[in-house]
């Protein structure tokens, strides 16, 4: 188990007793990541790719910085694969409207899954009814509550054109096979579009053990700040999609009858990007791997594991889960006759954080014939404290609802 | 747990929760609307029967949280009897009440609704107990 390292979360300072079990919504931030933003807002800050100044000068030299470091963090060949965003949804919006637009016909397929977050969901639910194409939906084993690999082989055809899939559900917490995925889509050279939004805080990334075509992530989810979001693309899509938002700092040259475009990135960064979002994140990268993910997994697992344990043992609690998978801190579960809504409520008065809905994940909340779901989720800054301060919390709920 | 806690789910409200009133089929639909809550997923189907400009019957049916489901329920049994006018204002009030937005006097309202007034002591369940009144409401407005 990880010790100590609640000090370096000045929330959770500020909050004692608060058990803050809601990081796979977003994660709170340490002060080595609120320091390097504070610093460049107070000895750097100037705008960048501008500025022939030596402050300009040094805010680029960091915003590019941070690009590397991502780039390294993930394996990419070059930070240039990395385009800069506002989060996963921006990032997975971005491929639908550029290459997307321009590859998908009428009667083609896209391929996505049940577990999507609607980040990955709706905007090629939209682009299938834009382009006449035919949506097609895999599901899980009900069972394992994982992907159904084999429904996912028979999924895709010839006719697709892009399989969207999580690599970590952010209500399951179910790590699909991505390797098996990208075999299968290449077969029918199909492109594949990853949303790594949920795997990244908890495991260290190698694409080139996969070779995604596109894979998406969001800063906040792992200690960085909000607002900033990365899409990985492989070059010879970034060199040949077109713009996404054309404007200022992607321009290569503009006449009153023409503009021609930056290359990739820049060509998909139009206007002044959150730079301090950026350097957040190289330093919460730096922050994650000198504690180590390893260390991380074991730490959160554990966590959720007593959790799940003390939740089952009292008997009205329904976990989504099989008991053996444990996957990056998350627990999703019901309390019998209470609706979530009002268990998260009840909780939320004792200062426990949870999350309770659909977790923008409808189709898989449909599917699962469920309305809605409490999901805990467990982070290297959480406590067996918290785990007394969330079993307390549901007994208090039952005693609430005379269950 | 706090007192505004206890508040929120009185036995009143759980009683709504646990038995729900009015969620039945009537003899005929003369309006009819659906509500959602996209933060929760609430969700509310409500029908009115009616003679001429009189609520004759009502239908409630509530998929939801206690709070909603409860304001529902107890919503079924005010507007039974009332006309459609008097329906529309006493909704009116109900949100008045229920967001603070206008200075209710809660003795001018059924008693049963002051069972839901904790609720105003959590700003993000106020939606929660407002959705089956809204839903009325665009019921009620429709042609």
């Amino acid at each position: 188990m990880l010790e100590g390292v609640q000090n370096d979360f000045p929330v959770l300072k500020n909050h004692p007793g608060l058990a803050y079990l809601d990081s796979a919504a977003s994660t709170q931030k340490p002060s080595v990541v609120l320091d390097a933003m504070d610093h460049f807002y107070r000895f750097n800050y100037a705008n960048i790719h501008r500025g022939v100044y030596s402050l300009s000068e040094q805010a680029t030299a960091s915003y590019e910085a941070a690009r590397m470091r991502i780039a390294r963090f993930i394996h990419a060949k070059s930070p240039e694969n990395l385009v800069f965003t506002r989060n996963t949804t921006e990032s997975i919006n971005l491929v639908a409207a550029t290459i997307g637009e321009s590859m998908v016909r009428e009667g083609d397929e896209i391929v996505v899954t049940i577990m999507e977050h609607h980040a990955n969901f709706v905007p090629w639910q939209q682009l299938a009814l834009k382009k006449g194409a035919t949506l097609k939906v895999v599901g899980i084993d009900r069972e394992t509550l994982e992907l159904d690999m084999a429904e996912l082989a028979s999924a895709i055809t010839d006719k697709t054109r892009f399989v969207c899939c999580t690599m970590a559900s952010n209500v399951l917490g179910a790590t699909p096979n991505v390797a098996e995925v990208t075999r299968l889509a290449r077969k029918f050279g199909a492109l594949t579009v990853f949303d790594a939004a949920q795997f990244v805080p908890h495991h260290p990334l190698d694409i080139t053990s996969f070779e995604p075509d596109f894979l998406a992530l969001s800063g906040h989810k792992m200690l960085g700040a909000d607002g900033f979001g990365v899409l990985y693309g492989k070059s010879e899509h970034l060199a040949s999609m077109p713009p996404f938002m054309t404007g200022g700092d992607m321009i290569e040259n503009v006449t009153i009858e023409k503009t021609t475009y930056s290359q990739p990135p820049q060509k998909f960064e139009a206007g002044t990007p959150f730079i301090a979002g950026a350097i957040s994140l190289h330093s919460a990268i730096d922050y994650l791997e000198n504690i180590g993910l390893d260390r991380i997994q074991e730490h959160e697992t554990e966590l959720a594991r007593l959790a799940d344990e003390k939740l089952r043992a009292m008997g009205k609690v329904r976990l989504y889960r099989n008991a053996n998978r444990i996957h990056n801190g998350i627990l999703p579960f019901n309390v019998e006759g209470v609706h979530p809504h009002d268990v998260a409520t009840i909780l939320g008065d004792m200062d426990i954080c949870v999350r309770a809905g659909h977790h923008c994940a409808q189709p898989l909340i449909h599917f699962m014939d469920e309305i809605a779901m409490i999901r805990a989720s467990f982070y290297l800054y959480n406590t067996e404290e918290d785990v007394e301060r969330l079993v307390a919390g549901i007994q208090k709920t039952l005693e609430v609802f005379h269950k | 747990m706090t007192t505004q806690l206890d508040n929120m789910y009185r036995d009143l409200i759980l009683d709504h929760y646990e038995h729900p009133r009015n969620c039945h089929e009537l003899n005929h639909t003369d309006r009819t609307e659906e509500g959602f809550n996209p933060l929760c997923g609430d969700h509310v189907n409500i029908q009115f029967e009616q003679d001429g400009r009189t609520i004759t019957d009502i239908s409630v049916c509530t998929k939801g949280c206690a709070i909603c489901t409860a304001s529902g329920s107890i919503m079924s049994d005010i507007l039974k009897g009332l006309s459609v006018d008097e329906t529309k204002s006493m909704v009116e009030n109900v949100k008045a009440f229920l967001t603070g937005d206008r200075d209710i006097d809660p003795a001018d309202l059924p008693s049963s609704l002051q069972a839901l007034s904790g609720v105003r002591k959590f700003p993000i369940r106020i939606k929660c107990a407002l959705l089956p009144w809204t839903t009325a409401e665009l019921a009620l407005n429709k042609k």
